[in-house]
């Protein structure tokens, strides 16, 4: 029975039990985390030998390059990665250096899988609905988690659909180079750029599909 | 950022407090050898009832059949001016030695117990609400630890007798955890509560330092207080159950925690010279630690209040811009991700939740129930802090506003 008196040796030792078991769970926690950011990485590659493949398929098909079965998937799946990299952004933070090089390499893979789609639609005439997206979730831009809730809409409900976000934060020279080109920079965000028309600050739906 | 730093501090203080209870009662489970009795004296029960005609024949005759030499057994039933059949219900129980009193109702269960005070004859004198039932060993277990001199009070375990619903089974998982922290608050000497429910106290505490505080909210706090600043002993058995019945309605719970918490309040306030260095754990640890509890939660439960509803806001205006349909959305993800978003502060919360899940089930093992509280448990930690959270805020709003508080 320890009565009425304070035991500070058994205080000194509950402080540091907690402590390691405190750092136990942010150690491993980050370790669990962490294997969610190489699944991500994995994904990534795993997109980027699609995008090279179909690229290549295009090339050797001499008889019927048009005929392009793959183009849908990987657009659908480049977009829903933007999904996952949200996730990460909330468990670590948007600053995360390793969450920030993911979203660069992201943009580099969509961007190449933009300039083939801008490739195959010019070569095989084909009608290939495109949107890009420049966004911030820095606090700076109010509406933008309410564009991409639209465009995540209409991602899902129209199959051909194209869409293509990028971190208008990011810096990276590539992305640079299509932020300068559509003047993404000096405009409002949320950017839409429908088949090649910018649009700059919120548009609503209707417009975007008056656009498509 | 600065909240991501909050919340962490308060787990980290979840944890502490956690691992400090469950490392005391582990410490000291030499505690929990039966005290036997050398001797077996006289003891009076007072049981007050007011319109408590459903639950008094249970009441009376739990204490009937306890197992204690029924001449050093006293049953007072003292009727606090009742509108309905309880006085009738009483009487019936006199041929049985039953001591049966009516008085004027003066609102406060200090009244009738100090009432009753005066028609105890017992060395040892103890309380039974009317809506309360006690285990036929409970008195025998309880009795032994007055064999200490410097013991004034020694408390049952107090557990929720039936949980028909949700608010119930909440309950009887908070009286369960309330099982373990007592008994780790009397290795403290710490008890702050000595509980309505058969609390069993030395008579001559009251003799020597005055009755209940009649027109307390929570004589029961007040009580266990005055024993703590005498430099007196609270014990607790933690195998002598009593049985309550928990509040079925929100409205009804919400008036028993307003008077507890204002209660609590009032007489913290009133007996602050117990906070310090002078009072040890419970100056220092105990007492402090309750506070900062309630601070962390309240302010836990308004960030989440506050978020819900900019969330439910943005989630309006999200769903109104693609004219409410949400159909697109149910559609599977075309990486079929399986990503868990497992961050450091999950997975300590949920470190978090097996040490509750632990002093639960101590509680379970060492009180001797053999209830389930596998979906209860479940139940409680998702909104048994909200409602904590809830009742202090409407707590100190009262006190603040110095609203009055029915009885």
């Amino acid at each position: 029975m320890e009565g009425k008196k304070i035991n500070k040796l058994k205080i000194f030792s509950i402080f540091i039990t907690t402590t390691f078991i405190f750092s136990v769970g942010i150690f491993f926690g980050n370790v669990i985390t962490n294997s969610q950011l190489d699944r991500i990485s994995n994904l990534q590659q795993d997109l980027r030998t699609q995008t090279l493949s179909l690229e290549l398929q295009y090339a050797l098909a001499s008889q019927e390059p048009c005929n392009l079965t793959n183009l849908d998937i990987i657009g659908d799946e480049l977009y829903d990665m933007s999904e996952l990299l949200a996730n990460m952004e909330g468990s670590l933070g948007k600053l995360n250096p390793d969450v920030l090089s993911l979203k660069e390499y992201y943009s580099l893979l969509e961007i190449k899988h933009w300039l083939f789609l801008e490739k195959v639609s010019k070569e095989c005439n084909a009608d290939i609905p495109i949107i890009l997206y420049f966004y911030s979730n820095l606090g700076d831009c109010e509406k933008c988690e309410r564009q991409g809730y639209i465009l995540t809409y209409l991602k899902r409900s129209e199959e051909n659909l194209n869409v293509f976000s990028f971190d208008a934060n990011i810096d990276n020279s590539v992305l640079n180079g299509l932020k300068e080109i559509n003047k993404v920079e000096e405009g409002e965000l949320p950017v839409l750029i429908i088949n090649g028309k910018v649009h700059e600050g919120f548009t609503e739906l209707e417009e975007i599909k008056e656009n498509l | 950022m600065l909240w991501s730093i909050f919340v962490y501090i308060a787990v980290y203080f979840g944890l502490f407090t956690g691992i400090f209870f469950l490392f005391t009662f582990f410490e000291n489970m030499d505690g929990l050898k039966e005290r036997k009795p050398k001797r077996f004296p006289k003891v009076s029960i007072i049981v007050p009832a007011y319109n408590e005609e459903d639950t008094l024949k249970g009441t009376v005759y739990s204490l009937l059949n306890l197992d204690y030499p029924k001449d050093k057994l006293e049953i007072v039933v003292v009727d606090d001016g009742s509108k309905d059949k309880t006085l009738e219900i009483a009487r019936q129980f006199e041929k049985k030695g039953v001591m049966v009193f009516t008085k004027i109702n003066q609102g406060g269960k200090g009244y009738a117990l100090n009432f009753g005070l005066t028609k105890c004859s017992g060395e040892f004198v103890g309380c039974l609400d009317a809506d309360s039932f006690v285990q036929t060993n409970a008195l025998k277990k309880m009795i032994g630890y007055f064999d200490d001199e410097r013991v004034m009070a020694v408390t049952p375990s107090i557990k929720v007798w039936k949980d028909n619903n949700i608010l119930q089974k909440i309950q009887k998982v908070e009286y369960l955890m309330g099982v373990f922290l007592r008994k780790s608050f009397s290795y403290l000497d710490s008890i702050h509560v000595t509980p309505g429910p058969f609390t069993i106290y030395r008579k001559k505490f009251f003799d020597n330092y005055g009755g209940y505080d009649s027109g307390n909210l929570t004589e029961d706090i007040e009580v266990a207080l005055r024993i703590q600043r005498q430099g007196f002993r609270i014990e607790n058995c933690m195998d002598a159950n009593v049985y309550t019945v928990g509040p079925r309605t929100l409205k009804t719970l919400q008036r028993q925690r307003n008077r507890w918490y204002v209660g609590f309040l009032e007489n913290v306030v009133n007996y602050r010279d117990l906070f310090g260095l002078k009072h040890g754990n419970l100056g220092l640890l105990i007492l402090p630690g309750a506070f900062i509890s309630v601070a962390l939660s309240i302010t836990l439960f308004s960030y989440t209040i506050i978020r819900g509803i900019f969330n439910s806001i943005d989630w309006f205006f999200n769903l109104s811009s693609v004219g409410f349909d949400f159909y697109p959305f149910l559609a599977r993800n075309s990486l079929d991700n399986t990503l868990i978003d497992f961050n450091p502060l999950r997975l300590l919360a949920v470190f978090s939740l097996f040490l509750g899940l632990a002093m639960v089930l101590i509680s379970k093992k060492y009180s001797k129930e053999d209830c389930k509280v596998g979906f209860s448990y479940f139940v409680y930690i998702i909104v048994y802090w909200l409602l904590f959270a809830f009742w202090w805020i409407v707590a100190i709003n009262i006190k603040l506003f110095k609203r009055k508080i029915a009885w």
